[in-house]
């Protein structure tokens, strides 16, 4: 989640996820500032930055991404958009 | 950089110096490629390395090929780390920014489908497109 898109701001939409009961595991936010934990069966809200830092220390999961990668075949869903129809 | 670009990237891929007909046509039993997002990026970080994949000025980022490629494996990793395994699915409700190119083919290389979330929706309208989707 962007906190903006041009001018307009997200902080209602992130309020209302991290608050909501999804699905979702976690809120990476594009912006510096985050890390905060919610309510039970919330998701927590990470920045971007620190998010990418656990990848950046994953050396030891290389074989991980190795047999995800693998696993990956040209017939999988890759993008999935909602139309307004 | 627009300029650098014209002349010497998007040159050789579109020559505007002499006109071309509007409509063209070839032949229709060419088989389709059938490769992944993750080995279509790899294959075009061996042809271009250092060359400029990307650019956002507005927040002064240029990734290479290189680059892009390492930064999508990383944050690949990461979602890998936050549990994320091959079919599920990472929303996406941002602006253009690099984060969006880096996450797309991060996710495109551990085969995570990536939900584009309309830039456009209110709160509610993004929960109910959130709830749908993990379903």
């Amino acid at each position: 989640m962007a906190p903006s898109i041009g001018p307009r701001s997200l902080s209602d939409h992130i309020s209302l996820l991290s608050g909501s009961r999804t699905a979702l595991g976690s809120i990476v936010l594009l912006a510096p500032d985050a890390g905060q934990r919610n309510g039970v069966g919330a998701p927590s809200v990470v920045s971007y930055d620190n998010f990418t830092l656990t990848g950046v220390s994953m050396a030891d999961h290389e074989d991980q991404l190795q047999r995800a990668e693998a696993a990956v075949s040209a017939d999988d869903v890759l993008n999935l958009q909602f139309t307004s129809g | 950089m627009y300029q650098y670009l014209l002349n010497n990237e998007m040159g050789t891929l579109l020559d505007f110096s002499t006109p071309s007909a509007a409509f063209v046509s070839g032949p229709r039993d060419v088989p389709l490629l059938s490769l992944t997002l993750g080995a279509l990026l790899e294959e075009q970080r061996e042809l271009h390395r250092e060359r400029e994949a990307v650019v956002f000025p507005w927040q002064g980022v240029r990734l290479t090929y290189e680059q892009l490629s390492a930064r999508s494996l990383i944050v690949a990793c990461s979602l890998l780390a936050a549990g994320l395994e091959h079919g599920d699915s990472v929303g996406i409700m941002a602006g253009n920014c690099y984060q969006y190119v880096e996450t797309f083919l991060a996710a495109g290389r551990i085969g995570c489908p990536v939900v584009v979330l309309n830039n456009t929706y209110s709160p509610q309208e993004l929960l109910n497109a959130i709830s749908v989707s993990c379903e």
